[in-house]
């Protein structure tokens, strides 16, 4: 017997009110079913009983008409969940159902869109076994779909070795940035490695950071009075100082980036 | 001449010159009296947006066809520009371009009605023919690259040699040409080439004309009496982008004089991020622009680390200053520290480029169009 469509939406649906059946197919709840397709259409029926859906759901019961073979008018059903019936979308739903089930439970979890998922559309094998790891490592939706950028990316490039070596999700993102941005992180590392050399005073913390497109020198110090600003100023040029004498050209990118 | 496997007229532009042309040129064309494929409008999926370059729809344009620079963005330096839009979509395919994001019909668009756009611009004319235009059609068409089959540049050019204060910029990577070198000299034509080394032509833009020959085609405009420009751009880094770029100003300054041009202008690969996806699907992960490393810049758009840019920036700004002090490059779509580190001026304060980013000219033709709306 097939499952209920609701059970499989995740829909709750109250006990004893018994079923709700279209054409024989079973839409909700269970014995004694009601046949509902002599007095709405399939559509209608639809909306009236899973009044929203995710693109999760949505997906699960793009799978099911098929496996039902019910002509559904997609274009008015994805009217009703604000979502555009393209060819886009078909390709990122059938993208979604050939993942890893654990994958797709992560994603239904946490709701992901069409648009979330878009990076799955490179990926020639679907069913990766990287993507497994989403249902025990579980990111948060913003992790998740940085990961998942990076690594249909990564895959798409013949780069091996993606899986993380612990379960901190955090240092996974590290790794696969990393593999993904090799120049650029050891430019970075670079610079910080540069830049730890030189003479700070000890009470100034320095962090060599990147926002975006942007790197740069990261500089605190704490002033108590205007005295010990003079002499943090004093301090800080003295670094500057060395700095031009001792690596002027340390803000420039090695020639072979 | 660009083959196209469908080519539709729609009815209001049955008698127009460009299916006249259609017919001259033996293309058998579907005259439509709506617009076909409505319900494939919206996002495009890779292969829908392949196949919208192979589809040809000509209708009439019913907006206004003069508009400002969509470039013109806080937080970026952008000139004075002003685009005249006669169509969208473009027949070659450049892994990068932006109209990837931007496209939404399965069909390439070509504007029937040039003659409505230049009685635009002749309206302007009776009020600001004395200003310092800059306007340029290749915002979402190439200018050139369908020229031979609509020979607008023939009703454009001789509208603007009326109108010698203002400046026609035609943009493009094809080397179509030869059906307009007669109507020259026209000074105030710009022909404007983007380049790259060939090594990026072959691998990134697929279906434009070769280097040479976009360099043969410039000096052609040259010798029949039009100005000419460059705009380097994308720049896009690879293992040799140093050698193939100073290959690139080598080809330039041997061809070319500093005075055969006003400028050349660079700028370095960008894109909105949401582009990236179709880009991957279109080109794949051996393109450079998609396994470049980018980031998030001040505008919302990924480019390279900025360090990187600057430095590839001045690597070309000084090879050309090495070869010629005169040659005249500026930073199109920059940010204002990447512009400052490699001119260490603003655009308004370098010479030669003041009239380029005149922000009077902005306001004036920003209020001649709310009179007119
Ligand atoms: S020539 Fe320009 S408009 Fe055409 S595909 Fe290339 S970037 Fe896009």
């Amino acid at each position: 017997m097939k499952h209920a469509l609701n059970s499989l939406l995740n829909y709750t649906w109250p006990k004893h009110a018994g079923g709700v059946t279209w054409n024989q197919h079973t839409i909700a709840g269970a014995e004694p079913y009601k046949e509902l397709s002599d007095k709405l259409s399939i559509e209608e029926l639809l909306t009236d009983l899973f009044d929203t859906l995710n693109f999760s759901q949505f997906s699960i019961l793009y799978n099911w008409a098929n496996e039902c073979s019910l002509e559904i008018d997609w274009n008015k059903l994805c009217q009703h969940y604000n979502l555009r019936w393209s060819e886009i979308l078909k390709e990122t739903i059938q993208a979604y159902l050939e993942t890893p089930i654990e994958f797709q439970n992560w994603c239904f979890n946490k709701k992901l869109s069409a648009r979330d998922l878009a990076p799955l559309l490179i990926l020639e094998n679907k069913d990766n076994t990287v993507l497994k790891l989403f249902s025990t490592l579980t990111p948060s939706k913003s992790e998740g779909t940085q990961l998942l950028d990076l690594i249909c990316d990564l895959v798409s490039m013949g780069v091996k070795n993606l899986f993380p070596e612990t379960e901190d999700t955090k240092k996974w993102f590290k790794k696969l940035y990393k593999l993904r941005h090799p120049q650029s992180t050891a430019t970075d590392s670079q610079f910080s490695d540069k830049i730890t050399a030189w003479p700070w005073p000890k009470d100034f913390n320095t962090d060599w950071k990147r926002t975006g497109d942007k790197s740069f020198i990261d500089i605190s110090f704490k002033v108590e009075n205007q005295n010990d600003f003079d002499k943090k100023l004093s301090q800080l040029n003295y670094v500057k100082d060395w700095a031009n004498t001792n690596s002027p050209t340390w803000d420039q990118p090695k020639d072979n980036q | 001449m660009t083959v196209f496997e469908k080519i539709f007229v729609h009815k209001n532009a049955v008698d127009s010159k460009v299916a006249l042309r259609l017919k001259e040129l033996n293309l058998n064309f579907e005259v439509v009296s709506e617009e076909p494929l409505q319900d494939k409008k919206g996002e495009l999926s890779a292969s829908e947006f392949d196949k919208s370059k192979k589809q040809l729809y000509v209708k009439k344009f019913e907006g206004q066809f003069f508009k400002r620079c969509p470039g013109a963005k806080p937080g970026l330096t952008c000139c004075n520009y002003f685009v005249l839009n006669l169509g969208q979509q473009c027949d070659m395919n450049c892994s990068y371009c932006y109209l990837q994001s931007f496209i939404n019909s399965p069909l390439l668009t070509i504007y029937s009605n040039v003659d409505d756009s230049i009685a635009e611009l002749e309206k302007m004319k009776q009020s600001m023919a004395n200003d310092k235009f800059r306007i340029g059609t290749g915002e979402v068409i190439d200018s050139l690259s369908l020229d031979d089959l609509t020979l607008y540049s023939h009703d454009l050019i001789e509208f603007f040699k009326t109108v010698p204060n203002w400046q026609l910029e035609f943009k493009t990577k094809s080397d179509k040409v030869d059906h307009f070198l007669h109507l020259g000299p026209a000074k105030n034509v710009i022909v404007s080439w983007s380049l790259n080394p060939e090594f990026i032509v072959s691998s990134e833009e697929h279906g434009t004309a070769s280097l040479a020959n976009r360099l043969i085609a410039a000096k052609k405009c040259i010798d029949a009496g039009f100005k000419i420009a460059f705009h380097i751009d994308p720049v896009i880094w690879h293992e040799n982008w140093k050698e193939n770029y100073l290959g690139l100003v080598d080809q330039i300054t041997k061809q070319f004089k500093p005075s055969d041009m006003p400028y050349i202008s660079l700028g370095a690969l960008r894109f909105q991020p949401e582009q990236r996806h179709i880009m991957k699907q279109r080109f794949g992960m051996k393109s450079l622009v998609n396994t470049a490393e980018l980031f998030s810049s001040a505008d919302g758009k990924l480019r390279y680390d900025q360090k990187l840019r600057q430095h590839m920036f001045d690597t070309i700004i000084s090879a050309f200053k090495e070869r010629d002090s005169k040659w005249n490059i500026f930073l199109c779509m920059e940010q204002p520290e990447t512009w400052l580190a490699a001119n260490k001026s603003l655009p308004k304060q370098t010479d030669g480029l003041e009239s380029l980013f005149d922000h009077n000219l902005i306001r004036k033709h920003k209020k001649f169009s709310e009179i007119q709306s």
